[in-house]
């Protein structure tokens, strides 16, 4: 027993971020109940306070992966920290922070329970964070089930909207469904290999003693759980529902930090599948299916959305296929790993950035702009920042330098043609022209239409000093890659 | 090495595959839940089942861990299906169309 | 390629950032009814800036006299690295000029949401300045990516009717093109291990046929696009037409010519084997360019339409000098840039002139304006014979110089081509009759004014340089003819292997 007290002490220690985000979210809870209803406001701060200190923790405490001699894995191997987790980790905990920048007004009006509401949010932080550094087959499916359990009450939280109801009802009916499949392919990659860590499952494929049908069974059938979670085509449909019937600020959190920390934990999966050779055959061809048709009915779907948060859906289902870009060339060619464990590290962050701004003006504006695009008509008149906002979050959608969006989709599609696929890349790019088309049409209703009738125009809002911050920092950032030389800004 | 492949995961396959029409043809949400109760035990037979074949005890835990985690899953969704039927005084899955209008 | 030297590195910098800075100030600092002031301000002290680099452009025209080399991308070599040769020099001289004209000739045209119009130009200025100057490939096409969305707000906020359709249109184009220029740029640094161009050079003839082949036509046709070339050229008359005038001038002036220029600066020098091989192709689809533009331009009734597909027109004689691969040919294209820069904005700049008062452009609404706006007809006279090619005018070197350079590549294609200065006349003259001849029958037309001093300006301006181009034209080609030389000489020696090796043993 001596001997692994220090072990688990440094695991300990390397997990204080989640811990703290624990502690911070049943301590919201108990607040919630503590506290007289009057002073119930002071929850937002508490639990913006719970991720500062997380961010702390993470980023001063622990500090990035390997420095000072920290053991790379925690846990005995479950948990694994490395750079893309350490990056994925801190992308999330800023999403985290901006939705709760954003939320006040937006839950106040909604009347939504606050100490719930925060409190999930804090732990559904927390699993995201945990599910990004998951390197074992229980672990991923229990951050993962975690993750989506608090997600279904956050989506249904809104008590009097029907629709709120209506899209965690989907949302769970269908999350649970595919977390069976998820299951049943944990399940076959165990008995493959009789192992649950992935390093010794790589041991295991380097050894070539796997069985090698389960074993492909088995990483289909987590594919398909992952799929959903990331809500690639053809594991999409439940995806506009959530992002329209959800809080918008819910709808923020879902389709980043979720998405994040899925990419995280599906690139190392992916990365463990590059180690066995058959890998480069029948799963090769099934990512390469699932990434061509998520940009293809991402892009397609988009097109024809009247309402602005079924297009941000249609739009984040096209983005997850280019995320997963590298990981099939990666699959083809394990020499690729870093350099597609980069490129999927500075995408997650360009995507959160510029989808977090996509989704934190229709939260701003509430129920003046959450429904169809056509509310936008005029925006750049009636609050001029606002629509720039939303302007430079289309711009960086679409991937037009000098914007995060642009490098982040050059990186991508540079690993695609430095791993001769070019094809993939070739259809990524005219993917990529297809979905002008639909941020144009926000731009343009924002700049170039007013509204139809008098009765159109909603009331102007005036931004209160929160969400105006974490509105400008988020579109500093979509600078951020010209003035930093460097994109690896945590270097290891 | 030759794979045996027991009995047990034969039937595992099969209340597998049984949950899965169960949803792509029920439309009352408590039935397609069971349908989902249904691939996760499935799920854990399996297993239950390559923990004996292989000696392994992890299987084991696993089969613990799910247990726990489709109660916990069971008690949000039958909350969430409780709201619904005091809303709509229904929960057949086809009568929720509000969304994607 | 010559060594980079690093002289007005900082001026070049300035000159290139400062129209974006004040765009900026004038969105966020200026109030509405000074914009316009302080956009003159800027466009004026930019073109001053410039002015400081005219010494090295027609001094040494072969050289980079203003070079700038800073790190950027570590990791991918991305180096802010920009150049001005005697080809860039004069384009972004032309741009200068430009812009200060079409802020004069927006000064009282665009009323409404003044600030975000010339923070759009400016913007759009220090796109097209990026471009011209960068001489590394990612870096270039950051700034062809930075010029769309400017221009893409200007005529779908300033445009007239249809202006969404014309700037969407615009927009899915070019951006198609380019993105697929991106995958060849980026293949190429695969290759190269560098987004420089000067790398590139050496490295681009290792690579396999197949992927040169490709790489090349990637770049040809985001290049034709903007050009735009036929069959590509669908997008250029409907965004003309709607464009507001500055949206037009800036259009027509300069932005089509960073087609050309990539054609000159990239595409070519870096795989001449593949450009002579699908010149005779790129001749022919000029040739059609040229008169398909030249008739279509004959049917319009709308006087905008009409200068743009004059320029469709005018722009297939360029791509015919281009791919002709002679001397003469190629720096009278570099010529004819620049004087279809002047002719046409001329002639986007004396429409809107016109739109300003009458609020129509049906050639129908006119006729014998020639009778009370007496200095208008001078100087839109000028600037449509110009732009015919009459000999004592700029026109006429530009297209002499590529037909006489495009005989010897290809004679049929050249005569045919000649037909089309013929039709230019027609078209162009029909233009002239039916607005300044004829009686003065129609009342509304009876009280418009003649031009007020601002707008003479800006079109005595044009008409300068046009008479001083079409007089004494050598000191503009001079800056032009080493580029094309380099062009011809790495063309010859890509069609012939052996005499170029033959060349590098005998300079041993």
């Amino acid at each position: 027993m001596n001997d692994l007290y220090p072990q688990i002490s440094a695991s300990l220690f390397q997990t204080l971020p989640i811990l703290v985000l624990i502690v911070a979210g049943i301590g919201v809870l108990v607040a919630d109940v503590l506290l007289p209803r009057a002073s119930r406001w002071l929850l937002s701060w508490l639990s913006l306070l719970g991720v500062a200190l997380a961010f702390i923790a993470l980023d001063f405490v622990v500090g990035p992966a390997g420095r000072e001699a920290l053991p790379l894995h925690s846990y005995f191997g479950v948990l694994r920290s490395n750079y893309l987790v350490f990056l994925a980790q801190n992308v999330i905990l800023a999403a985290g922070a901006f939705v709760i920048l954003i939320s006040p007004r937006y839950v106040g009006e909604r009347r939504i329970p606050l100490g719930e509401y925060y409190g999930l949010l804090l732990l559904a932080v927390m699993a995201m964070l945990a599910l990004a550094a998951s390197t074992e087959l229980l672990t991923v499916f229990l951050n993962l089930e975690l993750l989506s359990i608090t997600l279904y009450v956050l989506t249904g939280i809104e008590n009097r909207n029907l629709r709120s109801g209506e899209a965690a009802f989907k949302y769970f009916l269908l999350g649970s469904f595919a977390a069976a499949f998820l299951l049943l392919g944990i399940a076959f990659v165990f008995g493959a290999t009789g192992e649950t860590r992935y390093d010794a499952i790589r041991q295991v494929l380097v050894d070539g003693t796997a069985q090698p049908r389960l074993l492909a069974i088995g990483f289909c059938l987590m594919l398909v759980g992952f799929g959903f979670k990331l809500s690639l085509a053809p594991f999409h449909m439940y995806a506009p529902d959530v992002y329209e019937g959800a809080p918008t600020t819910t709808a923020s959190l879902i389709a980043t930090g979720t998405k994040v920390a899925g990419f995280a934990a599906l690139f190392h999966l992916i990365e463990l599948a590059a180690a066995w050779s058959d890998a480069a055959g029948g799963l090769w061809l099934a990512l390469y299916a699932v990434a061509l048709a998520s940009m293809i009915v991402g892009n397609v779907g988009a097109v024809v959305q009247p309402n602005i948060k079924r297009m941000l859906a249609y739009s984040s289902i096209a983005h997850s296929g280019y995320t997963i870009v590298p990981m099939v060339v990666m699959l083809q060619r394990p020499d690729l790993i870093a350099d597609a464990r980069d490129a999927v590290a500075y995408y997650m962050l360009a995507y959160t950035v510029m989808t977090l701004l996509a989704f934190g003006v229709p939260a701003v504006l509430g129920p003046a702009g959450e429904s169809r695009i056509a509310q936008y008509a005029g925006l750049h008149r009636r609050s001029p920042m606002l629509a720039f906002v939303m302007a430079l979050a289309m711009v960086s959608l679409m991937g037009i330098p000098p914007t995060i969006g642009f490098f982040g989709k050059f990186q991508l599609f540079a690993v695609a043609v430095q791993g001769d696929h070019i094809w993939l890349a070739v259809l990524g790019v005219l993917a990529s022209v297809a979905s002008v088309y639909y941020y144009l049409r926000v731009i343009v209703t924002m700049y170039m239409e007013e509204p139809a009738t008098a009765g159109e125009e909603l009331e102007s809002r005036r931004l209160d000093g929160v969400n105006a911050f974490a509105l400008t920092a988020c579109s500093v950032c979509v600078f951020l890659f010209v003035v930093f030389q460097s994109l690896y800004l945590f270097g290891v | 090495m030759e794979f045996m492949v027991p009995g047990n995961l034969i039937l595992a396959a099969s209340i597998f595959t049984i949950g899965v029409f169960g949803i792509l043809l029920k439309r009352n949400a408590i039935s397609i839940f069971m349908c989902v109760e249904l691939m996760f035990n499935a799920a854990n037979l399996a297993f239950i089942t390559f923990a004996q074949s292989l000696g392994r005890p992890e299987g084991v835990a696993v089969f613990l861990f799910v247990i726990t985690v489709a109660a916990a899953e069971a008690a949000v969704g039958l909350a969430l299906f409780i709201k619904i039927f005091n809303d709509k005084e229904t929960i057949e899955a086809d009568t929720l169309d509000l969304l994607q209008r | 390629m010559p060594e980079l030297t690093n002289h007005h590195a900082a001026l070049l910098l300035l000159m290139t950032f400062l129209p974006a800075v004040t765009g900026i100030v004038i969105a966020a600092a200026v109030p509405a009814a000074l914009a316009r002031t302080v956009a003159l301000a800027g466009a004026v002290l930019t073109f001053l800036v410039s002015l400081t680099f005219v010494g090295g452009i027609f001094g040494m025209p072969a050289d980079f006299t203003a070079a700038v080399n800073i790190p950027w991308i570590e990791r991918y070599n991305v180096a802010l690295l920009m150049g001005l040769d005697g080809l860039s020099g004069s384009l972004v001289l032309l741009t200068n000029v430009l812009i200060i004209l079409a802020v004069l000739g927006s000064w009282t045209a665009i009323a409404a949401r003044q600030k975000e119009f010339y923070f759009y130009l400016l913007l759009l200025q220090t796109g097209i300045l990026g471009a011209f100057l960068a001489l590394d490939l990612l870096l270039f096409y950051i700034f062809w990516e930075i010029m769309l969305i400017p221009l893409y707000f200007l005529i779908g906020i300033f445009g007239s009717k249809n202006r969404i359709y014309a700037t969407t249109k615009f927009f899915l184009y070019t951006m198609a093109g380019s993105l697929l220029m991106l995958l060849g740029i980026i293949a190429l640094y695969f290759h190269t291990g560098s987004f420089a161009l000067a790398d590139a050079l050496g490295a681009a003839a290792t690579l396999d046929p197949t992927a040169r082949l490709l790489i090349f036509l990637s770049f040809v046709i985001a290049f034709a696009i903007k050009v735009p070339l036929f069959p590509l050229h669908t997008w250029l008359p409907d965004a003309h037409t709607e464009a507001p005038t500055a949206g037009s001038v800036v259009l027509a002036g300069v932005l089509l010519k960073t087609g050309v220029y990539g054609l000159l600066r990239f595409a070519i020098p870096l795989f001449p084997a593949e450009a002579a091989r699908i010149a005779p192709l790129m001749m022919l689809l000029a040739v059609i360019a040229i008169i398909y533009g030249a008739l279509t331009a004959f049917a319009q009734r709308d006087m905008k339409r009409l200068v743009a597909y004059s320029s469709v027109s005018h722009m297939g004689f360029i791509v015919l000098g281009v791919f002709a691969f002679r001397e003469a040919a190629i720096t009278g294209a570099s010529l004819q840039m620049i004087n279809h820069g002047i002719s046409t904005s001329g002639l986007f700049l004396c429409v809107g002139y016109l739109y300003e008062r009458r609020h129509t452009r049906e050639l129908a609404a006119f006729g014998g304006l020639a009778h009370n706006m007496k200095l208008y007809a001078v100087l839109t006279m000028i600037m449509i014979l110009s732009s015919v090619g009459l000999p004592g005018l700029n026109g006429f070197v530009g297209e002499f110089m590529i037909l006489v350079g495009a005989y010897p590549a290809n004679a049929v294609l050249t005569i045919i081509a000649a037909t089309g200065v013929i039709l230019a006349a027609c078209y162009l003259l029909r233009l002239m009759q039916e607005t300044f001849y004829g009686p003065l029958d129609k009342d509304e037309n009876k009280v418009l004014r003649d031009l007020n001093p601002r707008e003479s300006f800006t079109l005595v301006v044009l008409a300068v340089f046009a008479l001083w181009i079409g007089l004494y034209p050598r000191i503009f080609t001079e800056p032009l003819a080493p580029v094309s030389e380099r062009i011809v000489r790495a063309v010859e020696a890509a069609q012939s292997p052996g005499t170029a090796l033959a060349d590098a043993t005998a300079g041993k």
